[in-house]
């Protein structure tokens, strides 16, 4: 709904950039360093954000591969029925090939162009018509789904007055199919 | 006090409208008197006009708060400010104007649903312009609002964001010495002014719990002294559309016009602006719970 999260670095780079860096005092040495160096680690964590899943994963599967190495040397010398379900749901994970956030993000984009080209003839022909509360029950649908998520994203910022019926964002992505 | 135009802004100013409506009020409300105006940009750089320096605060000093509609006035204040808060929006509504000297305006016709169409002409062509992601809800709400435009009974001079936060007040008397920030101003219907006000994003809470819609009061008393003071009656029905209007356009101005800003980096106020969009889904949430089952 919103636009992507790279709008949202390139705002908060451009406060301290613009704003917030020459507006320090020069004696203000170590407000100055820090604000510095906030600015690089917020470029970094810019540049990187589509890849901290793939982070997570690509260590997952390093660690993997070095306990199956293990566990052929070790001959079954060690071994649990504990350790046995944590390989099987590493093995699942191990299997993941993740796209990229792109790829991902052009799909979708082009997805919703589509779905509002349709959307748009559908609704302007069919002024009273039989289709109009089917079409409307679905966008409806659509819609309520797309305003909780994002307001479950937004949640921190404190302006929703209903957030306390919000789910957490862990478990309402879970809960989608 | 002089108002300019910013590069690019959540809305589009019009100064020239602004210095007429600013005019025709002179004697009705408490508003600056405009001296000056650059329509074009000729002599200040940038379109621009120049006020009349007021006295007051828009908010106590013990608040910190730059800017944002929730002001967080205290009981004290609130007490006094309410009334007067829903006074002069029923004053507005009643405001008289002399159509020769407002040049700048197109003037609907009561009788008719013109007021509430341009409303949505106005807003959905802003929609169209300014939106980053598609989002279909909004086209088949701006074809409901066309299809169920309704008829006016008397054209007013709607401010467009009356709302706390946009006027001053003196600290010591608590009257409001001004009503600021015109740029969204328009003709129309004054339940669209009156819907603005009672939107869920200005509430505040009473000490005893209670809703204040604007910051200010609770509904029915907001609507009670509302009619009593201008005499007209609240038309509930047309309320409700006018309600459903002001979410509509909130999402434009928040999810669109703001995003637009921040991603042509057009502001002064990156991180403010950029929060902007973030209270949309909210503002979409309410859409869709007033949207339910109108179809």
């Amino acid at each position: 709904m919103g636009p992507s999260m790279h709008v949202d670095f390139a705002s908060l780079l451009r406060a301290l950039e613009e704003t917030i860096i020459p507006a320090l005092p020069a004696f203000e040495s170590l407000a100055v360093e820090q604000a510095h160096l906030m600015r690089l680690y917020l470029q970094r964590l810019d540049q990187q954000s589509e890849y901290f899943l793939h982070a997570k994963l690509h260590e997952l599967k390093g660690w993997f591969r070095l306990l199956g190495e293990l566990r052929t040397i070790a001959a079954g010398a060690f071994g649990s029925n504990a350790e046995e379900e944590l390989l099987q749901k590493a093995a699942v994970l191990a299997a993941v090939e993740l796209p990229s956030y792109q790829e991902v993000e052009q799909i979708v984009d082009a997805l919703g162009e589509l779905a509002e080209e349709y959307s748009r003839h559908l609704v302007l022909a069919t002024h009273g018509e039989k289709t109009r509360g089917p079409i409307h029950k679905v966008l409806m649908e659509h819609a309520v789904n797309e305003a909780t998520r994002e307001r479950i994203w937004n949640k921190f910022m404190g302006f929703d007055a209903d957030s306390q019926s919000l789910p957490t964002l862990e478990s309402f992505f879970h809960s989608e199919v | 006090m002089l108002r300019l135009d910013t590069c690019e802004s959540i809305v589009q100013t019009h100064r020239l409208r602004e210095f007429q409506i600013l005019g025709a009020l002179q004697g009705q409300l408490p508003v600056p008197t405009p001296y000056w105006i650059d329509v074009d940009g000729t002599w200040l750089g940038y379109p621009g006009l120049i006020y009349e320096f007021c006295q007051g605060v828009s908010r106590p000093p013990q608040n910190g708060q730059i800017s944002g509609p929730q002001q967080g006035y205290g009981e004290y204040y609130r007490k006094l400010l309410a009334p007067q808060f829903v006074n002069r929006l029923a004053d507005l509504a009643l405001a008289s104007w002399d159509e020769s000297l407002l040049t700048a305006f197109d003037i609907p016709r009561p009788a008719s649903n013109e007021a509430a169409l341009q409303g949505v002409n106005w807003w959905q062509r802003v929609w169209e312009e300014d939106r980053i992601k598609p989002v279909p809800l909004m086209t088949a709400t701006a074809e409901w609002l066309r299809q169920n435009a309704p008829v006016t009974d008397r054209i007013s001079i709607l401010h467009g964001d009356y709302r706390s936060g946009n006027f001053l007040f003196d600290l010591e008397s608590g009257d409001i010495t001004a009503l600021l920030d015109w740029e969204l101003v328009r003709f129309g219907d004054r339940h669209e002014d009156l819907a603005y006000g009672l939107n869920p994003l200005y509430y505040t809470w009473s000490p005893e719990g209670v809703k204040l819609c604007g910051g200010f009061l609770p509904r029915e008393e907001y609507l009670a002294r509302y009619e009593a003071r201008s005499g007209l009656k609240v038309d509930l029905a047309r309320l409700e559309y006018y309600e459903i209007f002001t979410y509509w356009k909130s999402v434009v101005i928040t999810l669109a016009s703001s995003a637009r800003c921040v991603v042509g980096r057009k502001t002064h106020q990156d991180i403010l602006v950029g929060m902007s969009y973030m209270i949309a889904p909210t503002l979409f949430q309410l859409l869709c719970n007033a949207m339910r089952g109108k179809y």
